[in-house]
């Protein structure tokens, strides 16, 4: 998937996103999460298209991912998984990891890899577990405590939102993690595995935009 | 160069294994989450037919008891002051006219009464309090015992008709149980309402029963069950010949 293209599906996510804010979400059920994937969205869009404008400027954006990618969207992330989970343990298992997350942020800045110049892969592997894990859990949870009875799961947009998640970070830490090791790599080959990255980060954000049009396809029968 | 290839090969390979790993996850839950869903609705489905055939059984079991009341108060009521009317209209006299106009009147009165109760709805627009009562003051009319409601203007009233059905039908149980077995010389209800919770206390100083023995029995069970399909709770306190308490409570 070509730049551009990833572009579009940020786009195209940030569209489904916006509309369902503006014209649908009027005191729906997920509202709020709702919400809080939106400006995930919005955030999204804007640091890319400002690490954009930076390589076309002749400036490293190495700063702008570490930031934006490796710390802020995990903690958007951290921020919707907590608001989702209904356990009260998980939910504090999620606040210590933002603040473990946090100082090794810190510490890894400092100490380890130069935040300016260093992608921060270590984080990112920290990162990823901690998202898969709760993505697992709560996932697990609808199974393990036989929730959401009354409707299939296909209409729950947390279900969608984190099975995505899931795929996209379960493939990206691998990418992400060996990009330290790829430095001799032929550049063309790089771009094959950051063309299959951006193909799932792509569509990450176009279900993250649309999951929540899925409860209004739900049956009249599970409606009852 | 080949090395290149054969390491972008197995990363690629990995992300791909993890990527299906993920996705098989996910599609079985799916298919888990969806198989329970099939279960837990064939088991609602279930109890609402226990539900249905509960209320069912209950309706015509208050429809005989009626009839059966009905046919009494005909046989030994009515048929008595019909026959005593026809006795005193039989004297020419101008008082026994008089008189005879008097017991016809009091028969009109009954047989309104009797047809009340042979109506339909007669049960869902009576208040629970009032049926209480009602029921109480028959078998007080029947000089079978004395009886008690206490408070004696209770004005309980359960809004769902359902659950007041069933609840109607295990109190007549349980007095029923009361007059054929346990030969006492009173019995009393009690109500405490503390909204959402109501609890009824019924007890008599008849004979009393070996709630051990008893326990397993239908008729108790039956009374268990009944309570249990409109989320209710009932137990048995009783000694022999010390009498019984039946503690009732249930949400309306």
């Amino acid at each position: 998937m070509s730049l551009s293209i990833y572009l579009v599906s940020i786009f195209l996510g940030l569209a489904g996103g916006l509309f369902y804010a503006l014209k649908i979400n009027k005191g729906q059920e997920y509202s709020s999460t709702q919400h809080l994937i939106l400006g995930l969205i919005i955030f999204v869009t804007c640091f890319e298209l400002y690490a954009i404008y930076l390589v076309k400027n002749g400036k490293h954006n190495v700063i702008v991912y570490n930031v934006c990618f490796y710390y802020l969207e995990t903690f958007f992330l951290m921020g919707y998984l907590y608001t989702i989970h209904q356990s009260k343990k998980i939910r504090q298992l999620i606040l210590y990891f933002s603040v473990v997350y946090l100082i090794w942020g810190i510490v890894n800045s400092f100490f380890i890899q130069d935040i300016w110049v260093t992608m921060h892969n270590y984080s990112f592997l920290i990162a990823s577990l901690g998202i898969l894990s709760f993505c697992l859990l709560f996932i697990f949870g609808i199974a393990k405590n036989n929730k959401y009875f009354e409707r299939p799961l296909w209409s729950l947009p947390h279900f969608w939102n984190t099975s995505i998640l899931l795929i996209f970070y379960s493939t990206a830490f691998l990418y992400f993690l060996s990009l330290n090791f790829l430095h001799e790599f032929d550049p063309n080959l790089i771009n094959i595995l950051g063309s299959v990255n951006r193909s799932v980060a792509g569509t990450m954000y176009i279900v993250l935009g649309f999951s929540y049009y899925a409860p209004l396809f739900q049956t009249a029968e599970y409606a009852k | 160069m080949q090395s290149d290839s054969i390491e972008l090969f197995f990363v690629l390979l990995s992300g791909i294994f993890l990527m299906f790993m993920m996705s098989g996850f996910i599609v079985a839950i799916v298919v888990v989450h969806r198989q329970r869903q099939v279960k837990n609705k064939h088991r609602i489905e279930l109890m609402k037919a226990d539900y249905e055939k509960t209320l069912l059984n209950v309706e015509k079991e208050i429809r005989e008891e009626t009839l059966l009341y009905v046919s009494q108060e005909l046989h030994d009521n009515i048929g008595q002051m019909l026959s005593l009317t026809k006795l005193v209209l039989a004297n020419p006299e101008p008082s026994a006219v008089l008189e005879g106009k008097k017991l016809i009147n009091q028969i009109i009165k009954e047989v309104r009464s009797l047809s009340k109760s042979i109506n339909r709805d007669y049960l869902k627009d009576i208040k629970f309090g009032d049926f209480l009562s009602e029921e109480l003051e028959k078998i007080e009319r029947s000089g079978f015992c004395q009886t008690a409601l206490i408070p004696a203007d209770s004005s309980v009233e359960i809004s769902d008709d359902n659950k007041k059905l069933i609840l109607i039908r295990v109190v007549q149980e349980c007095l029923n149980n009361a007059i054929k077995h346990a030969s006492p010389t009173w019995i009393k209800i009690q109500i405490n309402h503390t909204a959402p919770l109501l609890e009824l206390s019924i007890n008599d100083d008849g004979v009393g029963f070996d709630t051990q023995q008893y326990s397993q029995g239908l008729g108790l069970r039956n009374l268990q069950s009944r309570m249990n399909a409109i989320d209710g709770d009932i137990s048995f306190q009783s000694e022999l010949q010390k009498g019984t308490q039946i503690k009732i409570s249930l949400t309306v």
